[in-house]
């Protein structure tokens, strides 16, 4: 109802401005000018960065100093302190870094997006940016319409930087023309009342444009030609800062409960920062009066000023608030609570993660080991076997041997419930998603779609294997209990040695896999060599032979599947180290060969 | 640092076929001497192994290692070549 109502308001206001005004035309043309640089800057920098911000980010997860420095830099570069934080929240919601580091990411953006108004206070007004704008535009537009994804990216940046400067121009030129019909500095109200007066236009303004850097201009620029005063630019800049949240709150809709928390960090750390900017309004304009002339600011040089002053408040939230991340956390996690944990529902998928690779890669990664949790419960319980077991260090052989329990799990019933509903899940997304990304992440993506596929074939081949295992492993004939007790061995083997791996055990690592396949390979083998004199001496019956070939090829067919799938998943992340590793991981031919030598 | 030095590096920089394949012959030898460290780890823990069922695992062990470590090495040798 309210959306209805508000854009038509806008829109007749904004035509009924043009008729009145031409120079407030040049303005608004300005503004949008600027915005749809914003659009194409920020374009430019996701096609550009190409992972490498993602693989910046994910480093910076360990100290808060490293999140902090890390938002001041990149927001400085990109210029848009939104973009890093869809990208942070698309971080924390695909698993790759925590909710403190987060925080601090967005604690260095907001300091990072002060560069800003220095930018445009010491260089927007100073020179003729449209000079530069027209060349910038030209050269953009052109490496644009380039099939390279980088050139592509540098074009929409060029092109963005270039619509900036032109909006900021137009947006010059019309005050400049505005100041000689009215002067809106006869609207200005003074002390407290203008100071929330003017903090709540601010954020009304940067809620519309969803961008406090076009706020941030049009208050520089309006201020330069004298339409505002100073004390009413400094409380539009406060409102700026708190408006500005309403891009991280747009962006969290869409990610899990992690980002949420972080858009809520962000609404936190804005408001508390400009409640403090308010409450000690006088005492920063004394200190700001003070460092200005410190560096040699002239008194009435009232943009730089409003710069040093965006810098100092933000920097002072930063500093107040850096000891309490801890706590922030700990308040955020209470009122944003996680969800219970679903075993069926996807966890980490979710479209705030889509528009950056690296970020959809760790989310998809997740998911599939999500996925296979799942599964390891339900393969381990159809052998008869508690995870706890396999995680323990007591010998798997020992152990299953002497334990005839039965666990209740109806391995078909959890494959439709646990499995198959993710499964889908995952290849719905990446099937969606595979468009959007170059060969090398394509070729990522097709792998761990692969790997999944491979955790599903296990269930599957362990639902076939379950009923035999339930029937014999208890069964009174030694012979035919011990060969299903070592096809379980087998299995358990292959899930503890994937745990060991996860667990980063250092004795173990994605090489032991060839081991372990060679060991069920051996093992397999002296079954089936034993199957015949087992038939002959009458301690199997024909029906149990067949059963039991049947499930050593069943096993065989989970161990391979896991194998594979855990190569995928654990193995080295650097390519060429990948690489390495898959030229050297033993084949299944040249496992069968080693099965037939003799032993070193 | 002569030019033929820049060049190679600037092939690797630039990742041509010759940088990549020097790439990988990086990555190869650096997972080869792992799995020598490897060997020799187990090759020692076979002089302590005391049942035979130890020196079973312990030899299939070290004869997956062995027939890994030729795989590096013969893809080494061949990427080498191609590097140069």
């Amino acid at each position: 109802m309210i959306k209805r109502i508000v854009l038509p308001a806008i829109l007749a206001v904004l035509a009924f401005g043009f008729w009145i005004s031409p120079n407030f035309k040049e303005i608004a043309a300005g503004v949008a000018i600027f915005l749809f640089g914003m659009i194409f800057l920020e374009d430019g920098f996701r096609a550009f960065t190409g992972g490498v911000l993602e693989k910046l980010l994910a480093k910076t997860t360990d100290k808060l100093w490293k999140a902090i420095s890390f938002g001041i830099i990149s927001t400085t570069v990109m210029q848009s302190s939104s973009l890093v934080s869809v990208i942070t929240i698309s971080f924390l919601s695909s698993g790759l870094i925590g909710l403190a580091a987060g925080i601090g990411i967005i604690f260095g953006a907001n300091l990072g997006t002060t560069t800003g108004a220095w930018l445009i206070a010491g260089f927007g007004l100073k020179v003729k940016i449209s000079a530069y704008a027209m060349p910038m535009l030209v050269f953009g537009i052109i490496l644009v319409f380039q099939k390279s994804r980088n050139l592509k990216g540098i074009g929409y940046v060029l092109a963005g930087l270039g619509l900036l400067f032109l909006g900021i121009h137009h947006m010059k030129e019309g005050f400049e023309a505005f100041r000689e019909t009215i002067d809106l500095t006869q609207f200005a109200v003074g002390g407290y009342l203008g100071l929330f007066l003017f903090a709540a236009i601010g954020i009304a303004a940067t809620v519309i444009m969803q961008s406090s850097h076009a706020t941030l201009v049009i208050i520089i620029t309006a201020l330069s030609v004298g339409q505002i005063t100073y004390d009413n630019a400094l409380a539009l800049a406060i409102g700026a800062n708190v408006g500005t949240t309403i891009t991280a709150i747009i962006g969290a809709m869409s990610a899990n409960h992690q980002g949420k928390r972080l858009a809520g960090a962000h609404l936190i750390f804005n408001m508390v920062t400009g409640l403090i900017a308010i409450a000690f309004i006088w005492q920063i304009i004394w200190l700001v009066d003070w460092i200005s002339t410190s560096v040699g600011i002239a008194h009435d040089n009232y943009t730089l000023k409003l710069a040093v002053f965006h810098t100092i408040f933000n920097l002072i939230g930063v500093i107040v608030m850096a000891p309490f991340v801890n706590a922030l956390v700990n308040f955020l996690e209470r009122i944003i609570p996680s969800p219970v944990e679903s075993i069926v529902e996807t966890q980490f998928l979710n479209n705030s993660v889509m528009d950056f690779p690296e970020t959809m890669l760790t989310a998809v990664r997740n998911e599939v080991f999500h996925l296979y949790d799942n599964a390891y419960r339900i393969i381990a319980h159809g052998i008869n076997v508690h995870r706890q077991t396999i995680e323990s260090d007591v010998v798997l052989e020992d152990e299953l041997k002497s334990n005839k329990e039965i666990i209740r799990e109806n391995v078909s019933q959890e494959y439709t419930r646990s499995i198959k509903s993710l499964h889908s899940a995952i290849i719905d997304f990446t099937g969606s998603t595979d468009l959007k990304l170059n060969a090398a992440y394509s070729g990522h993506l097709y792998d761990l779609r692969r790997a999944s596929q491979r955790v599903v074939q296990a269930v599957k081949d362990a639902e076939h294997l379950q009923k035999n295992i339930d029937h014999y492993g208890a069964s009174k004939n030694k012979a035919i209990r011990n060969e299903y007790n070592n096809i379980r061995i087998n299995v358990a083997r292959i899930l503890r040695l994937i745990q060991q791996l996860r667990a980063n055990d250092p004795d173990v690592d994605v090489f032991d896999l060839d081991d372990n396949k060679l060991a069920a390979k051996e093992a397999r083998n002296a079954t089936l060599r034993n199957i015949d004199k087992m038939i002959r001496k009458g301690q199997i019956s024909g029906v149990m032979a067949t059963s039991l070939m049947n499930d050593l090829s069943y096993s065989k067919s989970i161990i391979s599947s896991l194998t594979r799938a855990a190569k995928i998943l654990l193995g080295e992340r650097n390519q060429d180290l990948k690489d390495g590793q898959n030229i050297i991981g033993l084949e299944d031919e040249e496992i069968q060969g080693l099965s037939q030598t003799g032993n070193t | 640092m002569g030019l033929t030095d820049i060049l190679s590096r600037l092939d690797i920089i630039l990742d041509t076929k010759k940088g990549r394949a020097a790439k990988q012959v990086v990555a190869i030898d650096a997972l080869v001497a792992k799995l020598q460290a490897k060997e020799a780890k187990y090759m020692a823990k076979k002089k302590l192994a005391e049942t035979d069922r130890d020196q079973q695992k312990l030899d299939r062990k070290i004869k997956v290692c062995q027939a890994q470590i030729i795989k590096g090495r013969t893809a080494a040798d061949a990427l080498r070549i191609e590097a140069k």
